[in-house]
């Protein structure tokens, strides 16, 4: 299905030199501190073993007398138990949807997607952190884990590549697959539009509140924001891009009315149900350049700092 | 409501609605459109999928207006017509039927006539009460008969159209719309110079009241720029019956009594049995035994014509004097009385009174041998004095016969020109011819009975160049030798050479010429009965000098006093009225009476029926019913209205898309 001619048919495709610069920068955050697997570059909530002095308490039989402070015990003849900042790694997982719906508009929202992927991947493995991406759609789930460095910044763009978008999304399987395989706790970017028949409510539910700090990024294309704007007038046949169902339109002034006035309320059903889950929902125009969407947009959203 | 070509507005729907329904009701073929998802389109379906050739019709208001459109552009196309009672604001002609049709009294047991008057003056309130947008038109009326009379020329004075549709009397003539609508016509010229025969601007609305029975309907057109509305008077269904021609003719061997015989015909659908009587002198002289039984009218399956029913009648010979009154009556009560009767003027045979001019003896020998009532002589010079003193002198005579002579001028009487120039128009002599023998002669002529010419040699002879309306009975080698003709109530018979230029005197032929001559003369001035003339006709009376007024009698006993300005003769009439009209006037100290007996004698006024469409040489105008104010095309008025739903159709469209 992807095989336009602007489609990105190499890594260097999807994320230039000057932007990788300008990531270099750029660390992924979340708003909660998840304990990791490894000890990373990342404060926990969690006391640790890290070098960076956190409290005292008691010491209680059982615990590592290597972190007694003995000069406290000197001054006071008491036992007190050292304290340290663990410092964790940060699992940054990146959900592509690859369904049929993405490979539209102009900009292509796959290709939109797979850039931001890319550059978000590489913000995360510039910061050691656990990289995962996962691909659902049409061609099944295409799972790429355990990438963690900047030399595994070629492995995550040559999967961008690979990927291909067609069929159906089968977005609430997907979500299900990935919140099962979860391997410790982190931030979830989902990249998708979000136009799926049964809904992403139960597919975010999968995700939401199990460990992931999850941003839904809701791609749109020009063409959807506005068709009348895009020389959509006319009787048409609408054949849809990921189950080829097909409908008959008269595009009127009162129908494109009602279609904006549709697109308005999904786009607001789903970020309500977003807030009520503790899920960031960012309505994405395919339009705003990668660098002014991570530079700007998430940092403001706190996705990245 | 009429229609006039409905067929081609339902043929239009015919064509047109289906087509239009189809199109709703059969799926819309449309491009193809890839989208990422019809997950928010499908809320906004109007047209559900569907893999089947034909949808369901649901309500639409486009679809509705389309066929409100169609609708109208096909009830235009029909070309109704309906009594809007719109009055134009133009020129309106009132032509007013009074021929002897329009007096049947089929109209509410009013006249026809009456009827058409009083029609005529509601339209004339109508067009000048139109109303505050309406300028008031210009009327002309003209009253319509065998010939056309503007009782008022175009006028925006009411009074004066209710004048002059009151002046309009019934008369007993027949009916022609040419001459009318050629009166009215010239009327509408431009008076400009500048403009002569140009079109008036505005239209012309010509609303004739009259049966239908017009005799030269076919070949009346209306032009560009006019309405003929017609208004039919009567009922289609009128009966009549009557004399359509009578003549009398005088027995050999007693000149006093005369044979009357006349044609009976029936115009109804139904056989007519009726009595027939012949009237003398106001006094019933002779019924026939049993009547007559004309038959009924119909379609001649031959001719592929209608046909009145006709019976020939004769009566029993009657003894009539002078200038009586024979009149033939049918006593059957019909629809039209005015051609139940016909009357004629008898006029008795008498011998012959000869006189003679400049006559050579053999001239005078032959005349004296024949048997004549009296020859008498003059010179051709005394002939010329005494005509330029007292032209009735004259009228003494039956025949005069001009030996030769060539007199300046000659009253209208009877002549034979043997030899000279006289001054008949159309004659045209030009020289004389010499040598002239005889080419061809009209054998069956009565001047060349028992006559034979072949051995007819002429030494010298006039040459004439006669007109068309002169008759030649006998064509010599070099032009015509003998003829006859017609001028000013007279006649003439003109031989081109004198006798005694040839060796006819010596021929036994020249002997019966003359006595032909004489007979064939002394008859056309005495005829059997007088003409009868028809409605319409005028009448000349010779007088004597110094008669300086006549008084005219119609049949219905109104004397008219008509002042004599020729001192030959006046000329009465038109007599309008069917029956006997009697001119006096003082000769002497004694009063003349002259008779003339007018009758309607043209078959195609007999059919009386009242025609509800007028079949005009181009088209047929369909009758508007009585107090209608004519019937005004609403196809323009339909075509506004479709334009107005389409264009209401476009709004509802635009606002929809």
């Amino acid at each position: 299905m992807t095989d336009r001619a602007d489609a990105p048919k190499s890594v260097d495709q999807l994320i230039d030199g000057p932007l990788m610069a300008r990531l270099d920068a750029l660390d992924v955050t979340s708003r909660k501190i998840f304990q990791g697997k490894v000890q990373g570059e990342r404060r926990s909530r969690r006391r640790g073993q890290s070098v960076e002095f956190a409290d005292f308490r008691p010491y209680v039989a059982g615990d590592d007398l290597r972190f007694v402070d003995w000069n406290i015990y000197g001054r006071l003849d008491r036992l007190f138990l050292k304290l340290f900042l663990e410092e964790e790694d940060l699992s940054l997982v990146l959900a592509i949807d690859c369904s049929g719906s993405m490979d539209w508009g102009t900009p292509n929202k796959f290709d939109y997607a797979r850039r931001v992927a890319m550059a978000l991947g590489y913000v995360g493995l510039v910061n050691h952190n656990r990289v995962s991406a996962f691909g659902f759609g049409g061609d099944g789930f295409h799972p790429l884990t355990g990438l963690r460095g900047r030399r595994r910044t070629r492995d995550l763009g040559q999967w961008l590549v690979d990927r291909t978008a067609s069929g159906d999304a089968g977005f609430d399987e997907a979500m299900r697959t990935i919140a099962l395989g979860r391997q410790g706790r982190g931030v979830m970017v989902v990249l998708s539009d979000f136009l799926f028949r049964d809904g992403a409510e139960k597919g975010l539910r999968s995700v939401a509140g199990r460990g992931f700090d999850v941003y839904a990024l809701q791609l749109i294309a020009p063409e959807e924001r506005d068709p009348g704007m895009h020389g959509l007038t006319g009787d048409l046949r609408f054949i849809d891009c990921e189950d080829g169902a097909e409908v008959e339109m008269t595009i009127t002034s009162k129908a494109l009315e009602a279609y904006g006035q549709a697109t308005v309320a999904h786009a607001t059903a789903l970020r309500d149900f977003c807030v009520r889950r503790g899920i960031v929902h960012v309505p994405v125009p395919t339009t705003t350049p990668v660098d002014e969407l991570l530079l700007d947009y998430l940092r403001k959203r706190g996705l990245l700092r | 409501m009429t229609w006039l070509t409905p067929l081609a507005g339902i043929i239009l729907a015919a064509a047109t609605l289906p087509p239009l329904l189809a199109l709703y009701i059969l799926r819309l073929r449309r491009p193809k459109r890839r989208v990422a998802s019809t997950l928010l389109w499908t809320r906004q379906v109007e047209d559900l999928r569907a893999n089947s050739l034909f949808q369901r019709m649901r309500v639409s208001w486009l679809l509705l207006l389309q066929i409100i459109a169609v609708a109208l552009v096909a009830l235009a196309l029909a070309q109704p017509q309906a009594d809007l009672g719109i009055v134009e604001s133009g020129r309106v002609v009132l032509l007013i039927d009074r021929s002897a049709s329009m007096g049947v009294a089929d109209a509410d047991g009013r006249s026809r006539l009456d009827a058409a008057k009083r029609e005529a003056h509601e339209r004339v309130d109508a067009l000048f009460g139109a109303g505050f947008f309406s300028q008031a038109p210009e009327v002309m009326v003209v009253a319509i008969a065998r010939e056309a009379t503007v009782l008022s020329p175009f006028s925006t004075i009411a009074a004066r159209a209710h004048d002059a549709i009151d002046a309009i009397e019934a008369t007993d003539e027949t009916t022609t719309l040419a001459e009318a609508l050629d009166v009215a016509r010239s009327f509408m010229e431009v008076p400009n110079p500048d403009k002569q025969g140009a079109p008036q601007e505005s239209g012309v609305t010509l609303e004739l009241w009259s049966d239908g029975r017009i005799a030269d309907v076919d070949r009346c057109v209306v032009k560009a720029g006019e309405s003929l509305r017609y208004h039919p008077m009567g009922s289609p269904t009128a009966r009549n019956a009557g004399v359509a021609g009578a003549g009398v003719s005088r027995l050999a061997g007693n000149p006093d009594e005369v044979a009357v015989f006349a044609r009976i015909m029936n115009w109804d659908e139904a056989p007519l049995h009726s009595d027939v009587e012949l009237w003398v002198d106001g006094t019933l002289r002779a019924v026939l035994p049993r009547g007559v039984d004309v038959p009924a009218a119909g379609e001649d399956p031959s001719r592929k014509t209608w046909l009145p029913g006709e019976i020939r009648v004769s009566f029993p010979s009657v003894t009539v004097k002078p200038d009586g009154i024979v009149e033939v009556r049918l006593v059957a009560v019909d629809d039209q009385p005015a051609d139940n009767r016909m009357a004629m003027v008898a006029a008795p045979a008498a011998a012959a009174r000869v006189l003679l001019v400049g006559a050579s003896s053999i001239v005078r020998g032959v005349v004296e041998a024949l048997p004549v009532k009296s020859v008498d002589a003059v010179s051709a010079e005394e002939f010329t004095t005494r005509v330029a003193t007292q032209p009735s002198w004259v009228d003494a005579f039956d025949v005069i016969v001009l030996d030769g002579a060539s007199p300046s001028s000659l009253p209208p009487s009877r002549y034979l020109v043997l030899g000279g120039t006289v001054p008949f128009e159309g004659l045209n002599p030009y020289g004389d011819k010499s040598d002239v023998s005889m080419r061809s002669v009209q054998s069956a002529h009565p001047l060349m009975r028992f006559v034979n010419l072949d051995e007819l040699g002429v030494a010298r002879a006039v040459a004439y160049s006669p007109a068309s309306d002169v008759e030649t009975v006998v064509e010599g080698s070099d032009g015509p030798l003998v003829m006859t003709l017609a001028r000013g109530g007279g006649q003439a018979v003109v031989v081109a050479f004198n006798p005694l230029d040839s060796n006819w005197p010596f021929q036994r032929g020249f002997v019966n010429f003359m006595a032909n001559a004489v007979e064939f003369l002394a008859a056309s001035g005495r005829e059997a009965a007088l003409p009868t003339i028809m409605p319409g006709d005028t009448q000349p009376i010779r007088l004597p000098s110094g008669v300086r007024s006549i008084e005219l009698v119609s049949p219905s006993g109104r004397t008219q006093e008509l002042a004599v300005t020729d001192p030959a003769q006046a000329v009465v009439g038109p007599l309008r009225q069917a029956g006997v009209w009697t001119a006096r006037w003082t000769e002497g100290g004694e009063q003349r009476v002259r008779p003339i007996a007018v009758a309607l004698q043209d078959p195609r006024e007999g059919r009386i029926g009242a025609l509800e469409s007028l079949a005009l040489g181009l088209e047929t105008v369909r009758g508007v019913k009585g107090g209608e104010s004519g019937r005004s095309a609403l196809w323009p008025w339909l075509l506004l209205a479709a334009l107005a739903v389409l264009t209401l159709e476009w709004l509802v469209y635009l606002r929809k898309v």
